[in-house]
């Protein structure tokens, strides 16, 4: 006879029965894999075209179809260089190896990529900070290794960014989820 | 230590665009800059370590991070 509910208030210790070795009405488990890495190379820029912040992290899908969900945190230290006391960085993060593309950039509504902004109306600009983003890749179609890299760029040319400034570190963490 | 370095490069030439992984503290750390010379169709900067701006050379850029 098939068990279809199981009263786990009856059982003892910390696990299923040794007899139950499958049931078909257990949800499986959706999470596959996680990694993670934890950057705190200081990578400098004032370019208003896209570089490397240096934060990257791999992932080998175990499927391809499932899903890759990735968050990342960049730590920044802002210097305004002249008196336009404003400061602010754009990012996008692409893939490379089995998948390639942008598969995050920000933007807003308007094509504003500048969400990560400072202004004051007073001296110089020196600001540290640190920026959270997330994407949600369900397009790699691949099992090969795939590098997502974090690219970054300045609002101005009269600006600089420190990304993992005095080696505060940056985060990037990808999760593969089943289809 | 950036800061000084980016303000010194503003004061010689304004608005030069550039990046570097660490600090700049000597002339082979200055060699190792990615100066932007443009930006291609993805947004990405063109870069080349070979300075394109003659009046950027490390002795000029050196000497004004020491006056400041």
């Amino acid at each position: 006879m098939a068990l279809s509910t199981i009263d786990l208030s009856q059982q003892s210790g910390s696990s299923l029965p040794s007899s139950i070795t499958s049931a078909s009405g257990l949800t499986t488990g959706k999470f596959l894999q996680i990694q993670h890495t934890n950057y705190n190379t200081a990578v400098s820029t004032s370019d208003q075209g896209y570089v490397t912040t240096g934060l990257t992290c791999a992932i080998t899908p175990s499927a391809t179809d499932s899903k890759i969900f990735g968050m990342f945190k960049l730590q920044a230290r802002g210097n305004g260089l002249t008196s336009s006391y404003e400061w602010g960085y754009a990012c996008k993060v692409d893939r490379s190896g089995g998948a390639s593309g942008t598969i995050f950039e920000e933007k807003g509504g308007t094509g504003q990529a500048y969400s990560t902004y400072f202004y004051a109306n007073a001296n110089t600009t020196q600001i540290a900070q640190h920026s959270s983003f997330q994407f949600l890749d369900t397009t790699h179609s691949t099992t090969s290794a795939i590098t997502y890299t974090v690219f970054a760029k300045v609002q101005s040319g009269s600006q600089a960014v420190d990304f993992q400034n005095n080696t505060f570190p940056s985060q990037f963490t990808l999760w593969e989820i089943a289809a | 230590m950036s800061h000084k370095f980016f303000v010194a490069v503003r004061n010689i030439r304004p608005e030069t665009e550039l990046s570097f992984v660490g600090e700049i503290e000597t002339e082979e750390d200055f060699n190792r800059i990615n100066w932007s010379i443009g930006v291609d169709e993805n947004g990405f900067s063109i870069t080349t370590t070979t300075c394109p701006h003659s009046e950027l050379t490390w002795t000029a850029v050196k000497a004004e991070m020491d006056n400041l």
